[in-house]
């Protein structure tokens, strides 16, 4: 947990160089993500912090923490520590992204994300598809399918739009609808520049007897 | 227009046609985001956050230009479009802005040349953040803009550092289309490009304290004039706006150069209707194909045949500039300034004398000269109306002398023991017996040096101001026609 701290607290001094507003990441703040790697050269580090509620349970509260660094062109890696309280233990996980395509006016941005997730002495495994597609002049439409090796598929529609065009070029907000073992959610966020490469997020999501409040900062160096 | 019309007149218009040789990913699908260079200096362009929102809009106009011109929307170009982008320049935003976020469906159908864009707009922002950097000396930032150099070249998408003849770049069928028809857009277009390339010299070897000191009168002349001047026959040069970083790093301001005739080029392709979409996309991937640095590989500054895309000479004295209209190695025509000699002083046509005793420039009015000595700088400021940047030599060669005057021309300076030398004599020699110093400590000690000046008296920045001495008999007007407007001057 210190050494979260830490990591936490590094992403927040260098809060003058990094990130951008239009990028969807995964849990930045919904579970959908649009189907780019970040730039070739690019570190980001991404700190959330979520409230998790239940129908008749406890609330719990939890902060992950992620760096991703772009490798090469079109790929990246991130490794991700998240944790919740009371009474769960911190999941680690590190995944490999790579877009393979930009959109065209043919067809969409294709990209994929494999990543490993270990809780305790398990272990799971994840293959995410992704594309995104334009939707009327600059909103977008992103679709993400998750099939993981210890559970059921994953479905994600995902819409972003900028707002404040053609005046403000600093503010998306985001939009999703996820299905998953024949039960589905939605969730709405938001994701603002605040710096030059700074975001900070918000989003709230709720389905299947909980809801989900999320605000997080990324910052790219 | 119909498309019978369309094909037969692309037909009949003798298009450039496609190299053997072009590049592969001018035909990828690849996304290939580039991140820039890690470094302490990043983003302190925001250090004058005037200047830097400036400069963050200047990516804003060009994307809604190009997202109007390829959804169809050309025909409300100079009115609807031209508002939008006005009023984002007038209250420009204060961060960074995602060029291909503004421009989707550009990007969609260009997204090769959205890469050479956001490439060479990277080059830029990271040399201004070096120049703005403070802590570095001016050795350190040098060798580091050197190494930006190199970390630009290493991707496939960089632009050659060599001049490029701007005649032969802007002489193919759909050149000048742009300018003519919406040229209200293309002086948008022109002013953001006067900007990107008159801060160099605002920047370059100046202490950080005097940056934003000047950036008042650049931001006034932006806004008020280089917008919305429509009369500029051709685009901003680098070595025209920022001479003394022109001839320091003569690949940059050839790349920025290049870069600015690529808009040209596109822009022209874009607004050329006898061009069906997929004639566009080719002509734009050739056109980015004439300027990469992979097409000029093993060529030399100075060297090529005349008129040719190969033809890399450049005016005497001006490394950092490519042969313009009608000019030769002696001349070459400025707008707003006619014919020039840029090898020679603006002001009295004497030869500019190379080193630490460079001499002074003069901006006014929206260009910048180079002149031989401070007396030429002011005499040259006091011709044009308006306000006017002076940045002089003196006998440290890491102090530069700032001075920045009002509308009446009272002059300020940035150094408060500022003292000069003018013991007027014969022009050819105005750069001995015309200088600047930095206290009148450093005056007594060069006249201890110099006996020959030992009845001089060290004049204070209002003294000095009083002087002039008008137009010099040496100066040699160059006359020859105008060449962008079929012969008249």
């Amino acid at each position: 947990m210190r050494s979260l701290f830490c990591l936490g607290m590094f992403g927040l001094s260098i809060v003058a160089l990094a990130s951008d507003h239009n990028n969807l990441e995964p849990s930045r703040p919904l579970s959908v993500e649009d189907a780019y790697s970040i730039a070739f050269g690019e570190r980001e580090i991404q700190v959330g912090f979520s409230a998790l509620g239940r129908d008749h349970a406890r609330s719990q509260y939890g902060m992950r923490t992620e760096f991703q660094y772009g490798f090469a062109k079109n790929r990246d890696f991130s490794v991700a520590f998240e944790s919740l309280s009371p009474h769960a233990p911190t999941t680690f996980e590190a995944s490999y992204f790579e877009n393979l395509r930009r959109e065209t006016d043919r067809s969409p941005a294709l990209g994929f994300r494999l990543s490993a997730n270990q809780t305790r002495s398990q272990m799971s495994t994840e293959l995410t598809l992704a594309a995104t597609k334009a939707w009327h002049q600059y909103d977008k439409l992103h679709a993400n399918i998750g099939l993981s090796t210890d559970d059921a598929p994953k479905f994600i529609l995902g819409y972003s739009s900028p707002i404040g065009y053609p005046r403000r070029f600093d503010t998306t907000a985001i939009g999703e609808f996820m299905i998953q073992r024949g039960v589905g959610s939605i969730g709405v966020g938001l994701r603002r520049q605040v710096s030059v490469r700074g975001v900070v997020d918000v989003g709230a999501i709720v389905g299947d007897g909980r809801s989900k409040l999320v605000a997080g900062y990324s910052v790219g160096f | 227009m119909s498309i019978l019309a369309i094909v037969l007149g692309a037909s009949q218009i003798g298009l450039p046609t496609m190299p053997n040789d072009l590049p592969a990913w001018l035909n990828s699908n690849s996304t290939d985001r580039l991140f820039y260079k890690p470094a302490p200096y990043n983003w302190d362009i925001e250090r004058i956050p005037a200047f830097a929102r400036d400069m963050y809009a200047t990516g804003v106009g060009h994307a809604m230009a190009y997202e109007a011109l390829v959804r169809g929307q050309a025909s409300s170009l100079e009115t609807r479009t031209f508002s939008t982008i006005d009023w984002v320049l007038k209250h420009p935003p204060k961060v960074p802005v995602d060029e291909g976020a503004v421009s989707p469906t550009f990007e969609r159908k260009y997204g090769a040349l959205e890469k050479v864009f956001d490439w060479a707009h990277t080059l830029h922002f990271q040399v201004i953040d070096v120049f703005m950097h403070p802590g570095w000396t001016v050795a350190q930032k040098e060798a580091e803009v050197g190494r930006l150099w190199d970390f630009y070249r290493s991707q496939p998408y960089a632009l050659t550092g060599l001049p490029m003849n701007m005649e032969v770049l802007d002489n193919f069928p759909y050149s000048g289309i742009f300018r003519k028809r919406y040229p209200k857009v293309n002086a948008l277009f022109w002013g953001y490009h006067w900007l990107q390339t008159v801060n160099y010299d605002m920047l370059y070897r100046v202490a950080i304290k005097d940056q934003s000191a000047q950036y008042p009168i650049v931001s006034e002349q932006y806004h008020r004039t280089e917008l919305y001047n429509t009369r500029r026959e051709f685009m901003p040069m680098t070595a025209e706006l920022s001479p003394r970083f022109a001839k320091r790093f003569p690949e940059i301001a050839n790349a920025f150069d290049n870069l600015h005739m690529l808009h040209d080029n596109v822009n022209d392709i874009l607004a050329d209707e006898r061009l069906r979409e997929s004639q566009k996309q080719e002509q734009v991937k050739i056109a980015i194909y004439r300027v990469l640095d992979s097409t000029h590989q093993n060529e030399r500054p100075g060297e090529g045949k005349s008129l040719t895309l190969h033809d890399h000479r450049f005016p005497e004295g001006m490394p950092g500039m490519g042969m313009m209209k009608g000019g030769n190695e002696q001349t070459m025509y400025m707008t707003g300034m006619g014919w020039m000699n840029m090898s020679e002083c603006s002001h009295c046509s004497i030869p500019l004398d190379d080193g630490p005793r460079w001499g002074a420039t003069v901006s006014a009015d929206g260009w910048t000269m180079w002149v031989r000595c401070p007396m030429c700088a002011r005499d040259m400021a006091s011709e044009t109306p308006g306000k006017a940047i002076i940045r002089a030599a003196t006998e440290d060669p890491d102090q530069m002398l700032i001075l920045t005057s009002d509308d009446e021309g009272n002059w300020t300076s940035n150094m408060p023991g500022v003292v000069f030398l003018e013991r007027f004599g014969d022009h050819p020699e105005c750069s001995d017996w015309s200088r600047a110093f930095t206290s009148p400590k450093a005056f007594d000690a060069f006249v201890r040096q110099h006996p020959e000046y030992k009845d001089a008296k060290a004049l204070s920045l209002a003294e000095w101001s009083q002087q002039n001495h008008g137009k010099p008999d040496t100066y040699q007007r160059i006359d020859k026609p105008n060449p962008y407007r079929g012969g008249r001057s």
